[in-house]
């Protein structure tokens, strides 16, 4: 009975890894590409880049959150394959970075003049980068404290 | 619940607010970018009307040997954070054609500087001055007025283009900001 709501759990939460990591940016993008489109410069081969690098890794963290959310609460196997998921989810941010999709320059046109806005944040992804290490020591500091109390987690389990 | 379980939820509760306040920083620079960039306020303007430029004729026939620019610009700071390492940046491109090949059009670029301006507060509204002499000139750029401009293109002969870029980092420097408008027509002459 266990194991099957486990399974459940790690299916809901893949679920919910695909639609975050991956539906929602990718219609993101799709929606700037054709609607702002013409206004930015981004040519295919971006749009296509970004659109690998987050499928390519949404597929991973998603991959990684089943067996992380379908393994057994504070078991060891739990702590490696969060711990995996985490520094997968730090190159999935940093994919943002080396997609291009971190500056957004967007040219414009105010009454026969031309210009642009241009807008970078990538120091944003920098600080979200330091908050993902923040996670790494608190996943790794989970597998020490799993491995360390095995028995009592165990003993606890079966009450 | 375990003492070691504790303190793991005060950390990630720390991590959980840390991020939080992020986003938050994040939402609110994005929505101050759209409120400054307001075309409806004029948040960012340039006065090119009231802008001097002396003694630039002069210099180009070598009669004089000083030019002074000035170029005023408003910027008001409507979002929700002060905005910092605010620098104007402009290049000017001066276009003529050239005595020995009059149907083709040379534009060769005589100014190319960038100004910082300091921090902005939140809410305020500041006028500034972009200021340059012939020393911030590219004078080895200028063309020589009797050899090689060709004087029968206009009037005007010279056109003057100018490309003003406006830079920033906003949302306690998590965003930066670049704002440019391109090709004005700034001077001609005669």
């Amino acid at each position: 009975m266990g194991s099957t709501k486990n399974m459940i759990r790690g299916l809901i939460l893949t679920a919910v890894y695909v639609t975050s990591t991956i539906i929602i940016p990718m219609l993101t993008f799709s929606l700037i590409r054709d609607y702002a489109g013409a206004y930015l410069e981004l040519t295919e081969e971006d749009y296509n880049n970004i659109f690998f690098w987050i499928l390519a890794f949404g597929l991973v963290i998603s991959g990684c959150a089943f067996f992380t959310y379908s393994s057994p609460k504070q078991s060891i196997r739990r702590g490696i394959f969060a711990f995996i998921q985490v520094i997968v989810n730090c190159l999935y941010i940093w994919s943002y970075k080396f997609s291009g999709a971190t500056e957004l320059v967007f040219n414009m046109n105010f009454g026969g003049v031309s210009g642009f806005v241009a807008l970078n944040i990538q120091q944003m992804i920098l600080v979200y980068m330091g908050i993902y290490f923040l996670t790494i020591v608190l996943k790794v500091y989970d597998i020490i404290d799993f491995i360390i109390n095995r028995e009592t987690i165990r003993e606890n389990r079966m009450k | 619940m375990r003492a070691s379980r504790v303190f793991r939820l005060i950390v990630r509760i720390f991590i959980f607010l840390l991020s939080l306040s992020v986003t938050v920083v994040s939402i609110l620079g994005g929505y101050s970018a759209v409120l400054i960039l307001n075309p409806k306020e004029e948040n960012i303007s340039i006065d090119t009307e009231n802008s001097q430029f002396e003694g630039l004729s002069d210099f180009i026939y070598g009669t004089g040997d000083e030019i002074n620019f000035s170029l005023p610009f408003n910027f008001t700071n409507a979002g929700y954070f002060d905005l910092e390492n605010f620098h104007f940046k402009l290049e000017i491109a001066l276009n003529y054609s050239h005595v020995d090949n009059p149907n083709e059009t040379i534009e060769t670029e005589i100014f190319n500087q960038r100004q910082y301006f300091g921090d902005i507060p939140q809410g305020e509204a500041r006028s500034f001055v972009f200021f340059a002499d012939e020393t911030d000139f590219l004078i080895e750029n200028f063309p020589n007025a009797t050899t090689e401009i060709n004087w029968f293109r206009g009037p005007p002969a010279l056109l003057f283009y100018a490309n003003f870029t406006v830079s920033l980092d906003y949302s306690i420097g998590l965003h930066s900001i670049r704002i440019g408008v391109q090709h004005i027509l700034i001077a001609q002459f005669p």
